[in-house]
């Protein structure tokens, strides 16, 4: 099980402190010995406790569940829990997704966007139904799948770092937008209809903005079928406005 | 000095902070959260395998089941240190609670008539825990979390909280740090809540996220006044995946996974006739370890393990049911487990005792503070917890909290000497924080966290005795005395993951010393508790509740006993068919 690599890796990290007027972006390089089982994650604690206390970056369940700990390794957007160095080159650069709000070195700030993103979208249930507590809502399996499918989005941001139209459009949704509008859509306990999404989907900033080039798909942790997701909604939307049905 | 009023603060956006944030709300109350995190990286969004409530959905699996099995099965677990009024009153609450998350949005898996499913879950009599494939808690925390956007209830993130503000016995806020600016900041409260989680990371070996560092709990111990409960009960679950203790949840088992030792053998029927693999997870734990004593282990580059099967479930129910599991044994250990068994071993998982409340989580020794989830001791789960029984307990406390700190908040107003006691604890932490960035550092709170942690693991494991435990006590001690010659190398307040961790170690090493100090003092067996010296249960002394105390200038707490709150059912056998484990060789 255990994959022996005997070799020294090489960590390029970027490091920046926007609130400090001082500080000029640049890369540290440190050296440290390749173990089995070794991520970049680890590689990152045993910089920040043993070589450099000064280094920041997020870190929460380092299972591939939580989505804080999403940077780019070489080049490529990817949880730094899940990356392990066996699948790797000697040489890692490891820098913040460029996307959102940098905190400092290779930390960003990812709530602001996802929560604007969702009171955009109001990304609750919307239901005139009284709870009742003896009996819940019923819903077919078949019906609870795809929803269920579609809320294993943990929130990394790495589909809107990959996505081309996300770096020039601020406003535009992405897939982990559209996935979630797509989650409330088909949820059969939401009342709302396609057109009350409108204002949201039916333009640039939304289903009209994608261009296809499929970057959310290649690199979402959770395996997510984004595209599949977003062509039923685009689907539907179109349909909705050629037909009006 | 910037100071914040609301009438509740909740200190935590997990599942128990954000659903009493959402309750008193709901009350009237303007409410703030606190939150390390963005709120739904908590690590409730973690739990994998359910949620325990006697929905009775399953026909013939779940037949005849009420609150009152739920409660018999939750005693039995707790091995009889759970207070059996609490029990009641949230086991009877259960499908409530749990019908209200399916209603704000929780994707649970269904039945074919389209209710919501429940599986099989250890030390259970019937199928109880419903679920969401194996991302229940991920599903949980993201319908709260709707709910808090949906009423625009105030979070703050990146914030650190590190003391509480009293006024006399008055809890009236706490100070926080701002962990992007580096700014102190005080919340100025009617009522506050802690919800802050579990202790996790005291242990090498966890399950746990890596901000699981029992901040509540010492926030509360910190005071003086506040005793914390049975902090001795920890839980080891058998499957956390070797080597990078990542859980795979108990709902493997529960769908029919199997634990089998070197020679392949299903071991579990040799130590708990009746249950097997289902036994509660102290008996599973113990098992196991036995197994490895025994030399019935598997060897392995970092110790000894046994094996998790679940080749003979079927892809399909695999790739559905068991979806996550599927994908961290692929992704974090490179094992498929359509086709090959899993390495694991017991680890740390869950800290049974915390902040000790009463029944309205109330906290004990203050006024006008509350605490629910995994950081509180209400106690639900006495010295083992049900697997499902916490998610449970999280939403149950999270709704009791928030409506006693509410309704309570209504009769409270700031009194005039407030702002001073406000004034005098900021002073206290911003000495506190300059003086760490004024020393150099002799020790670094990491080494000191490793070393405590590596202990914990070795001498405060599944199997204790009062050898080790004394040691690991002296050890303890001397680790918290060099403790006090930290110092920061890293010179800003803000965005320095070194200050954050000095601002906590030295909570981190005392609860070690409650641990392991409460450990010591119990000289019997109970549950996750298990003395090798005092290898049976002893009622006759030992049917009582540790409740440890800071003692003034002493890194040793004063231990008190409480007994238990026994209404329904007296101690007796909990029914798994369970041997003693061998003694050790
Ligand atoms: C891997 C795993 C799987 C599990 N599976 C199950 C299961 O299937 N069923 C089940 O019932 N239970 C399960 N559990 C247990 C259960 O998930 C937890 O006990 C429960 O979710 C804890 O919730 P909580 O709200 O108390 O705390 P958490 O969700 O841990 O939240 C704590 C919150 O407090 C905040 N916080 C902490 N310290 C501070 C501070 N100083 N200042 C400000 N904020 C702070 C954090 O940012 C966070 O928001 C599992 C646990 C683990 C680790
Ligand atoms: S859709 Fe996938 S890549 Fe995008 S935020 Fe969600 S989990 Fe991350
Ligand atoms: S730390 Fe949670 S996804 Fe990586």
């Amino acid at each position: 099980m255990a994959d022996n690599h005997k070799r020294t890796l090489t960590f390029k990290i970027f490091r920046h402190d926007p609130d400090n007027p001082d500080s000029v972006p640049h890369y540290d390089t440190f050296k440290l010995d390749d173990r089995p089982f070794f991520s970049i994650y680890l590689a990152m604690e045993e910089i920040q406790q043993k070589h450099d206390p000064s280094l920041y970056y997020d870190i929460c369940c380092r299972s591939n569940v939580c989505g804080s700990c999403a940077v780019n390794v070489n080049g490529q957007p990817c949880l730094a829990c899940k990356s392990q160095t066996k699948d790797l080159p000697d040489t890692i650069t490891i820098e913040p997704l460029r996307y959102f709000d940098h905190i400092k070195d290779v930390a960003v700030d990812k709530g602001r966007w996802f929560r604007d993103m969702i009171m955009r979208l109001e990304g609750w249930i919307h239901t005139s139904k009284p709870f009742n507590e003896k009996l819940e809502n019923l819903q077919k399996a078949d019906d609870q799948l795809p929803v269920y499918e579609a809320e294993r989005c943990i929130e990394c941001g790495i589909c809107i770092e990959a996505c081309a139209i996300a770096h020039l459009n601020p406003n535009y949704l992405g897939s982990a937008g559209m996935n979630r509008a797509y989650r409330f859509l088909i949820d059969t306990r939401d009342e709302r209809s396609l057109d009350e999404f409108a204002e949201q989907l039916f333009t640039g900033d939304g289903v009209f903005g994608c261009e296809a080039m499929l970057g959310c798909r290649n690199f979402c942790p959770k395996e997510i079928p984004l595209p599949y997701h977003f062509g039923i909604l685009r689907r539907r939307i179109l349909k909705r406005v050629l037909t009006g049905k | 000095m910037r100071i914040l009023k609301y009438d509740v603060v909740v200190i935590g956006a997990g599942l128990a902070g954000e659903r009493a944030a959402v309750e008193a709300h709901r009350n009237g109350c303007s409410v703030a959260i606190l939150s390390l995190v963005q709120p739904r990286q908590s690590h409730s969004n973690a739990a994998q395998g359910g949620v325990q409530c006697s929905l009775d959905n399953m026909g013939e699996h779940s037949a005849g089941d009420d609150w009152k099995l739920h409660f018999d099965d939750t005693i039995r677990g707790s091995d009889w240190g759970a207070d059996q009024d609490v029990v009641e009153r949230v086991t009877s609450a259960a499908p409530r609670l749990i019908r209200e998350l399916e209603y704000w949005g929780c994707p649970f898996n269904r039945t074919e008539e389209g209710k919501i499913a429940q599986r099989n879950f250890g030390g259970t009599s019937v199928w109880r825990a419903a679920f969401a494939a194996d991302f229940t808690g991920h599903a949980l925390l993201y319908a709260i979390d709707q709910e808090v956007m949906r009423h625009e209830i105030k979070i703050f993130w990146r914030v650190q909280v590190i003391s509480l503000i009293l006024n006399g016995a008055k809890v009236i806020g706490c100070i926080a740090l701002d962990l992007r600016s580096g700014d102190l900041v005080a919340f100025h409260a009617k009522s506050t809540i802690i919800a802050s989680g579990g202790t996790g990371k005291l242990f090498s070996e966890s399950t746990n996220a890596i901000n699981c560092r029992g901040d509540g709990q010492s926030l509360a111990y910190n005071t003086g006044r506040i005793p914390l409960g049975n902090m001795e009960a920890i839980q080891f679950h058998p499957t956390g995946m070797y080597p990078v203790w990542i859980l795979l949840t108990e709902g493997c088992r529960g769908d029919g996974g199997v634990l089998r030792n070197a020679q392949h053998h299903e071991f579990m029927w040799d130590y708990a006739a009746k249950m097997g693999n289902l036994a509660s997870r102290d008996v599973v734990s113990r098992a196991m370890m036995s197994e490895i004593r025994a030399g019935r282990g598997v060897e392995g580059p970092f110790g000894p393990h046994v094996w998790l099967d679940l080749t003979h479930l079927g892809a399909e129910k695999i790739k559905t049911r068991l979806r996550d599991v599927h994908d961290i044994a692929r992704d974090f250990a490179g094992i498929d487990v359509i086709t090959e068994m899993a390495p694991v071993k017991p680890v740390q998982h869950y800290t049974m005792g915390g902040i000790r409340t009463d029944i309205d989580c109330r906290v004990r020794g203050v006024e006008g503070l509350y605490a629910s989830g995994e950081c509180a001791c209400w106690d639900m789960h006495g010295f083992n917890r049900l697997g499902g029984n916490s998610l449970l307990e999280t939403i149950a406390a999270g709704f009791y909290s928030g409506t006693t700190a509410s309704t309570e908040a209504g009769g409270r107003s700031a009194s005039e000497t407030d702002q001073k006691a406000i004034q005098d604890e900021y002073n206290i932490q911003v000495e506190r924080i300059d003086t760490l960035i004024a020393t150099d550092p002799k020790e670094t709170s990491f080494a000191l966290h490793d070393e405590m942690a590596l202990l914990m693991t070795e001498q405060v494991g599944i199997f204790r005795t009062g050898e080790l435990l004394k040691d690991a006590v002296n050890r303890l001690l001397d680790i918290r005395e060099r403790s006090n010659n930290l110092g920061l190398s890293c010179k800003s307040c803000g965005r320095s993951l070194e200050l954050e961790m000095a601002l906590r170690i030295h909570g981190m090493i005392d609860l070690a010393l409650i641990i392991s100090e409460g450990a010591l003092a119990r000289k019997e067996s109970r549950g996750a508790h298990y003395r090798e010296d005092f290898p049976n249960r002893d009622d006759e002394h030992w049917l009582k509740r540790t409740l440890a105390h800071k003692r003034n200038g002493e890194y040793l707490p004063r231990l008190e006993y409480e007994d238990v709150v026994i209404t329904h059912l007296p101690p007796g056998d909990r029914g798994y068919g369970e041997k003693p484990p061998p003694a050790a060789k």
